[in-house]
């Protein structure tokens, strides 16, 4: 008992020694990052490209009913949680929820294979969970992904009557 | 300590002592890149997807600078066990992270060397080395009899006087 009681206030003192340092060194840069902080929305999926440069990559809903009526091959995905999906969503679109602990993988990926066009909505504010969606699926190569612009707004019209 | 045949010193305190020092080195190693560029290493921990988002830069920031404690502390011999107990739960942790990586085909770096854009493709064969040095800290764990360590000299130190 004595043996792990000294272990376990070992530990403690290392883990003191390790975070003090962090502190310290962290102090010292020119630019120390915050401790406890969201983080940076490039940084959140393996897809590098910058915040700024995904605007061309967005898509607005009267362009998408455009599309939509040429019968092109479009896949419509709800980055929201799926229970929101089941409550309401835009037509022909399918629950792919956003997750950072599960992310879409390859399988969900091929899914996606022989669409022409691949459009993710959410109702976030500045579409943020579609832009991480795409994000993730940028990463594995769906390279014909765009965000609809202003999701919330596109589905106040599905919203059931309160 | 009893005094036995050479071949079960060799195995025992004598190979504990050489993977202690190895884990140290190791350790060390793979902490300076990480200490260096915290924000690299936040992104590689993020690639994951196993940390809630706030802890993320905290995370990064502790276990780069507890990693190389720790491989400081093995190589030196001070609190020798604890090290490695902090080493051996890193390991389990590090392996439970490239297991749940490599079931999902997760394509990220592994970041366990080289946080930045260098960093190695994660294989099996970066679980194999996990396995091994976990294998190998266990051992020392177990057999380690602080050899060479400044805990020793210390403790005989203040005996002497």
């Amino acid at each position: 008992m004595k043996f792990f009681a000294s272990i376990v206030f070992q530990c403690l003192l290392i883990l003191a020694v390790a975070t003090t340092l962090a502190w310290a060194l962290n102090s010292l840069r020119s630019q120390p990052i915050p401790w406890v902080a969201p983080f940076p929305y490039e940084s959140e999926c393996a897809d590098k490209t910058p915040l700024s440069a995904l605007s061309g990559t967005k898509i607005s809903l009267a362009h998408l009913q455009q599309r939509q009526a040429t019968k092109m091959r479009i896949a419509l995905l709800d980055a929201r949680p799926a229970e929101l999906h089941q409550e309401h969503h835009l037509d022909s679109a399918r629950s792919l929820p956003y997750s950072i602990f599960n992310p879409v993988g390859k399988k969900g990926a091929q899914q996606l294979e022989g669409y022409a066009l691949v459009v993710v909505y959410c109702d976030s504010p500045h579409d943020a969970l579609a832009r991480r969606l795409a994000g993730q699926l940028r990463s594995l190569g769906v390279s014909q992904v765009k965000v609809l612009e202003n999701g919330a707004k596109a589905l106040e019209k599905k919203a059931p009557p309160k | 300590m009893k005094e036995g045949p050479f071949w079960k010193k060799l195995l025992g305190p004598y190979a504990a002592w050489a993977f202690r020092v190895a884990l140290g080195a190791i350790f060390i190693v793979a902490s300076i890149d990480k200490i260096a560029d915290p924000l690299s290493f936040a992104k590689s921990i993020a690639n994951y997807h196993l940390v809630p988002e706030s802890l993320i830069n905290l995370m990064a920031l502790v276990m780069a600078n507890l990693e190389f404690v720790c491989g400081i502390f093995l190589i030196l011999g001070i609190l020798p066990r604890a090290s490695l107990v902090w080493v051996n739960g890193l390991l389990i942790i590090f392996i439970i992270a490239i297991i749940s990586a490599l079931s999902r085909q997760l394509d990220i770096g592994c970041g366990c060397f080289d946080a930045g854009s260098q960093a190695q493709a994660m294989t099996r064969w970066t679980l194999y080395w996990d396995l091994i040095w976990l294998a190998m800290g266990v051992h020392s764990f177990i057999f380690d009899s602080e050899i060479l360590s400044v805990q020793r000299w210390l403790r005989r130190r203040s005996s002497q006087h």
